[in-house]
């Protein structure tokens, strides 16, 4: 076993040139791969954390049946109990109760349909330093009995800062939900329709307002990675059973979750086309290593070596190229991918004022990921595997006279 | 006593589109400790009866046994681990791995037996230094000359103590100093060792060190002489 080892290991650098050609080939790809993976998944996550911040949440839980229609009279008890068995669950992080209602917003003789959203400005605070889309006025306190508007929605109501909205809506079991509110804040929101449309009030007025004290429309989970979302969903349904429904941000927002797929899938083509490139190169290495020494083979086979043995010397050679590639190029793409997740490309101009618009910040992270690492790895590897068909064909067809002759 | 014994051997080439008879009826029956010529003119048959007693090809009637076991009757997988354990090889064109030096190369078949390396190393230094290359013992083939490589060739082919040496044309590479020098180690270890070798040739040179010399013509056996 050692021997063919050794002899494996020289094996592959007898054509010095030829391995070295190998190598490149694969490190280039797999730096190429690593980096656009990285980059697609860290503007993927980072898309995902600013809708998901602003927006859903990670995961929100609401009252059976809400989510269909949104109907008020689907509200959930914001209780201690619910709060305390939501944050037992392993890896969430903190609660931010919304009450979302639609309601028609008027000044003077000036209405339109608008968004109202009751928080907990402290915990919204935390969760997304909401106070930075202040644009001026104050960020409201849990007490306040005035609302934050959106610039777009003040604008067109012709109101600022000090004057009185007014909101007429239908709250809680039938009960009208009408009143009116000093505007303390303003806040600007890039994207227009965000803009267009919100208002902020502190839950309790929002739950006065509605006539449902101690109430939401949702929980909004905070929690610590991404990738525990499906654990604690499953943990969350199973601890709070079927009087609410648990849901993450990819079914309460899936457009989203369908863009990024079509991407990822583009994504994902583009790196198949190019392993597919590099595989049939591998492939031809590989044969030539084979056809070479056809007639050393036969020799080898003559004087006593199994052709099992030969063919493990194959898969070695084969898999020892592949593994010294496969290391190189991880271990230089480490730093490299780190070093743009660290610094991320910013980006300029109508591509970057589009993402602003979005309320995207515009740049492209990457993002460090143990999985896209090992993913090229493991394809590599295959690569290296299928390559091995020629080989071992020649081998199992070896005739060792014909082979020396 | 004969450990090689061969029965109406033939060997029929191409036999469905142009047959090439390249043996026709061979008996030949060779005893331990014999250093035998097998000559005659170019395509009469000298290599695929070398083959035919090596086992790496099989003939189209007749048998070949050897130390009562027919080889012609072994699946593939036998007949190369009987090789490995029973056969020794020298090829004209020395075959060496290139990527292994002279120690390595020797012993490379014991390894293939899964011998132990102590074994392994005291065998290759009795070799080498048989073969007078014991200093050379780390070099690998490309430094050493064509005459310095069929002698490893030579080690190597004995290391597992096969039962005999088989060698087609091991000399004809080599110039007349290095043909020399290579006969007289196969002799020595013939004489001194009672190592059977079988070798082709066209060389007057080599069949006059011969004890017996097997003339092939046109696929049979047409003189079989002992020289005293
Ligand atoms: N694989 C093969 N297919 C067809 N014919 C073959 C094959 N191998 C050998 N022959 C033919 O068989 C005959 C005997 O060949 P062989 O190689 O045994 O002769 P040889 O005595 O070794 O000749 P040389 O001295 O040239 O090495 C020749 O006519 C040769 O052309
Ligand atoms: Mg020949």
């Amino acid at each position: 076993m050692k021997t063919l080892l050794t002899l494996a290991w020289r094996n592959i650098w007898r054509n010095k040139r030829r391995t070295i050609i190998s190598i490149s080939s694969v490190f280039f790809s797999v730096i190429l791969a690593l980096f656009m993976r990285s980059m697609q998944e860290g503007s993927y996550a980072m898309m995902i954390d600013t809708s998901v911040r602003f927006y859903a949440g990670y995961v929100q839980v609401q009252d059976k049946g809400y989510w269909e229609n949104k109907s008020i009279n689907r509200l959930l008890q914001d209780s201690n109990e619910l709060r305390k068995q939501i944050l037992s669950v392993d890896g969430v992080q903190s609660i931010m109760p919304r009450f979302e209602n639609g309601a028609l917003a008027a000044a003077g003789n000036i209405t339109r349909g608008a968004m109202l959203i009751g928080i907990d400005p402290d915990a919204e605070e935390q969760f997304n330093g909401l106070s930075g889309k202040l644009s001026s006025g104050d960020y409201l306190k849990n007490e306040d009995q005035s609302v934050m508007v959106a610039e777009g929605l003040a604008e067109y109501l012709e109101i600022g800062l000090g004057d009185t909205i007014v909101l007429i809506g239908q709250g809680y079991r039938g009960n009208s939900a009408t009143g009116k509110y000093a505007i303390s804040g303003m806040v600007k929101y890039p994207n227009p329709i965000m803009n267009r449309s919100l208002i902020y009030m502190p839950l309790p007025l929002a739950q006065e307002l509605n006539s449902a004290p101690e109430h939401a429309t949702a929980l909004a989970l905070d929690i610590e990675s991404a990738e525990q979302l499906n654990d604690i969903k499953m943990e969350l349904a199973a601890k709070l059973g079927d009087e609410f429904d648990v849901m993450t941000w990819s079914e309460l927002q899936p457009e989203l979750e369908q863009i990024i797929e079509s991407d990822r899938g583009g994504g994902i083509i583009t790196i198949g086309i190019l392993y597919t490139i590099i595989a049939f190169g591998i492939f031809g290495t590989m044969m030539m290593m084979a056809m070479e020494r056809r007639r050393e083979c036969g020799v080898l086979v003559a004087i006593g070596m199994d052709k099992w043995k030969l063919n493990l010397l194959f898969m070695m050679e084969s898999l020892m190229i592949g593994l010294v590639s496969v290391v190189i190029a991880l271990l230089a793409g480490l730093p490299l991918v780190y070093w743009f997740q660290e610094n991320p490309i910013r980006l300029s101009g109508d591509i970057a004022t589009s993402m602003e618009v979005m309320g995207i910040e515009p740049i492209i992270p990457t993002i460090v990921r143990g999985d896209i690492f090992l993913t090229q790895g493991w394809i590599v590897m295959i690569v290296f595997l299928v390559a091995l068909w020629y080989p071992l064909y020649m081998v199992r067809k070896l005739k060792v006279v014909e082979a020396l002759r | 006593m004969s450990i090689i014994s061969i029965k109406n051997l033939s060997k029929t080439y191409n036999p469905d589109t142009i047959p090439v008879h390249a043996l026709r009826g061979v008996d030949l029956t060779i005893d331990a400790g014999e250093f035998t010529a097998i000559v005659g003119p170019s395509g009469s048959g000298k290599t695929t009866l070398l083959n035919m007693i090596g086992g790496i090809d099989s003939p189209t009637t007749g048998e070949v046994i050897i130390d009562r076991q027919n080889i012609t009757a072994l699946s593939a997988g036998e007949l190369i681990r009987f090789r490995r354990d029973h056969i020794g090889f020298v090829f004209q064109d020395y075959s060496l791995l290139p990527v292994l030096t002279a120690r390595e190369n020797v012993e490379f078949v014991m390894q293939l037996q899964g011998k132990a390396q102590s074994e392994c190393d005291q065998r290759v230094d009795e070799l080498l230094t048989a073969v007078g290359l014991r200093e050379r013992d780390n070099e690998r083939p490309g430094k050493l000359s064509g005459g310095q490589q069929q002698r490893v060739a030579v080690a190597r082919a004995l290391a597992p103590k096969p039962r005999f040496v088989l060698a087609d044309e091991p000399t004809a590479n080599l110039d007349s100093r290095s043909t020399s020098d290579l006969l007289d180690i196969m002799n020595r270890l013939n004489q001194d060792e009672g190592i059977t070798f079988i070798f082709s040739t066209h060389d007057q040179r080599v069949i006059d060190r011969a004890r017996r010399v097997v003339v092939v013509e046109d696929g049979v056996i047409k003189e079989d002489t002992v020289v005293a």
